[in-house]
């Protein structure tokens, strides 16, 4: 728990939001301070409005009454029981006090602050009083003043409510960080749990969704489609190997047997000679199987299409047809063609050229004389369509599912040449180009459909 | 011929360079990529054969700061099994033909004979003659003692290259790649049936035969 605590306070959104609160919390000291800079100079101001008003109405009364009058005016102004804030003196020609609650003070004409005179309770210890002094028509001398306790109240009030205020922000702004910073975390730490399970070697972990389709979601799709597409490079590198070891082996046995033998037995440079010689022919059997093994690997990694371009498909099939009608002749086989013009296909050229000439290869290897093979190339509702059909013996179709897998042979006695993996190159190429394979009975014979996918999707 | 074989593999190196001393040819070896471009810059080499793996410098960056500095040396790239657009990137880095190992020697020899004989063709031929065998490329003509051989288009294409490169061996792979741009090996004797049919027009009925089969390499048109 408090681990988890010191990651919250660790993680990265919760140190965005201390950052907000920083921020947010200087704007309101702005506000504050504009607030109480303006509340405070008004105050201040009509403290003197007032100070001048009962200044004039207190001249008023001695004009109409005299200096008696004023002198109860005053008393009565400044005697109340409750009296906080009014503070006058008057004074007569010889300084002597008339009335009034103020020590006594040298007369000073004008604007001045006086301190409060001490009370009994000191509350009001620290005020000032602001007040006015003026000479009378008569010789006397009137002060007016007014404490500022009340603008002093004001300013703590503001300040106070300001104060609690900020800190009210702050704490809900703080709580909403902690909140959102535990939500983002939680998903962050889903993603580094499921990480560290997979590279514990449980590969086939993937980063549960939230459901909401937000920015997490779409990042751990990503990732989980990252992580299927390196199962598959994984899957088809382990594949390799065991191909490697079981199917690699039986011919280099082989070939070492005959070598052993030719060394024993042999007696002539020409038994030597044909001894080299198949045993060169061999090795680059072996050598052909392993490069397309490896280039069965390659092209399932996916990384060649990034290199695709649009391919004149119906250029490349007539090309194919050209090259091989002679040789289907030669060999009592007849190729004809129904090929569109203009097909153009997204892909990588040669590898779409390898595709169909393995399946044309093996139809005119795998078949009777007298076979027709037949490449038709057609657009339908919008999808390229390309069928090598004939009409052999077939495959079973049982055996449909099988012929794609790597060094699987119909003929188990694997007396007819062929590495047993041209169909696994045709799969792979197809699957490269997002192109569905799809085998048929040709009635009788084999037909194979390659669907290309239609062109954006 | 004076040529460049810039290889790492020692072994691979002097399979190379004893080869191509065999067939009569000059050769310079470098075991690095550095080496190997103070040679191509300061040698006046008629071909270079580069290994796409090397130390210090690989062959791209090696062939591709020749043609910088301006040697238009034809050059073939040797690579290791497998790639799939090793060709292409080799092609794009200025190499002028491209040889997957292991290969066979023929297949090298017959492939550097041709690369050097390519600047020469540049040059607007309109006749090809090699023997009683004339070639006429404006009016797609073939002629031999004067009497006109019909050829289907692929056909002539397939006589055309082998005039071009008369009196040095052509492998299958290179008729398939110069006549039908296909770059793979074929698991049936295609090519050999084109050529079986383009003999008999060509040869049949002729005293001299000039299409002539070459063990273990290829084919050869020569008088």
């Amino acid at each position: 728990m408090p681990q988890r605590i010191v990651n919250l306070l660790r993680s990265y959104s919760f140190r965005l939001t201390l950052l907000y609160v920083a921020l947010f919390g200087m704007s309101v000291l702005v506000i504050f301070g504009v607030i109480y800079w303006a509340t405070a100079g008004y105050m201040a101001r009509e403290l003197e409005l007032s100070v001048d008003a009962e200044l004039s109405s207190l001249i008023d009364v001695q004009n109409a009454g005299g200096i008696d009058r004023l002198a109860a005016a005053v008393t009565e102004r400044t005697g109340a029981p409750n009296n906080r804030s009014n503070y006058d003196l008057l004074l007569d020609s010889a300084g002597k006090r008339i009335a009034g609650n103020l020590a006594l003070v040298a007369p000073h004409l004008g604007w001045q602050n006086l301190p409060v005179p001490n009370s009994e309770d000191g509350s009001d210890e620290g005020d000032t009083i602001h007040a006015k002094g003026v000479t009378l028509s008569t010789g006397h001398f009137l002060l007016v003043g007014e404490s500022n306790y009340q603008l002093k109240e004001t300013r703590e009030l503001v300040v106070r409510a300001f104060g609690w205020g900020t800190l009210v922000t702050a704490v809900l702004a703080l709580i909403g960080g902690i909140v959102m910073s535990a939500g983002l975390l939680r998903r962050v730490e889903a993603i580094r749990r499921t990480a560290g399970e997979i590279m514990a070697g449980n590969l086939s972990r993937r980063i549960p969704a939230g459901g909401t389709g937000d920015e997490f979601d779409l990042l751990s799709a990503n990732l989980n489609e990252m992580l299927d597409r390196i199962t598959l490079l994984m899957d088809g590198l382990r594949q390799v190997s065991n191909d490697i070891a079981h199917d690699l082996r039986t011919p280099l046995t082989r070939l070492r047997q005959r070598l052993e033998v030719a060394r024993g037995r042999a007696k002539t440079i020409e038994d030597f000679e044909a001894v080299v010689d198949t045993s060169i022919e061999d090795t680059d059997q072996i050598l052909r199987t392993f490069g397309a093994m490896l280039r069965i690997a390659q092209i399932e990694s996916g990384t060649a299409r990034s290199r695709f371009t649009d391919v004149d498909f119906s250029a490349v099939l007539r090309s194919i047809v050209d090259l091989y009608a002679a040789f289907a002749e030669d060999h009592h086989q007849a190729l004809t063609s129904r090929i569109a013009d203009g097909i153009t296909v997204r892909g990588d050229r040669e590898l779409l050229t390898q595709m169909v000439v393995n399946l044309v290869e093996n139809a005119l290897r795998h078949t009777p004389a007298g076979t027709q093979i037949d490449i038709t190339l057609q657009l339908a509702s919008g999808r390229v369509l390309c069928i090598v059909a004939d009409d052999g013996p077939g495959i079973p179709q049982r055996e449909h599912d099988k012929v794609f897998r790597r060094f699987y042979r119909l003929d188990t006695s694997r007396a007819t040449p062929g590495s047993g993996l041209g169909l696994s190159l045709v799969a792979a190429i197809a699957e490269l180009h997002r192109i569905s394979i799809i085998l048929d009975d040709n009635k009788p014979g084999l037909r194979v459909t390659l669907k290309f996918s239609p062109p954006d999707a | 011929m004076k040529i460049l074989a810039v290889e790492d593999d020692a072994e691979t190196a002097a399979y190379l360079v004893n080869g191509l001393h065999e067939a009569g040819h000059l050769v310079d070896q470098a075991a690095n990529g550095r080496d190997g471009l103070f040679l191509a810059v300061s040698g006046h080499y008629d071909v270079m054969i580069i290994d796409r793996m090397l130390p210090d410098l690989d062959g791209l960056g090696l062939v591709k700061a020749a043609r910088a500095a301006g040697v238009r040396t034809p050059t073939l790239f040797l690579s290791t099994l497998g790639g799939i657009d090793d060709r292409v990137t080799g092609l794009d880095a200025g190499g002028d033909d491209y040889l997957v190992k292991p290969f066979a020697f023929a297949e090298l020899l017959a492939r550097v004979n041709a690369l050097h004989r390519r600047p020469a063709l540049a040059t607007a031929v309109t006749v090809l003659q090699t023997g009683d065998l004339r070639m006429d490329l404006l009016k797609r003509r073939v002629t031999r003692q004067g009497r006109q051989i019909e050829l289907q288009h692929r056909e002539f294409r397939l006589l055309e290259y082998l005039m071009q490169n008369a009196g040095r061996v052509v492998t299958r792979t290179m008729l398939l790649e110069a006549v039908w741009d296909f770059h793979f090996d074929p698991q049936t004797t295609v090519v050999e049936t084109h050529i079986s049919r383009l003999r008999a027009k060509i040869d049949r009925g002729f005293e001299q035969e000039l299409i002539h089969t070459v063990r273990g390499a290829g084919y050869c048109l020569s008088e």
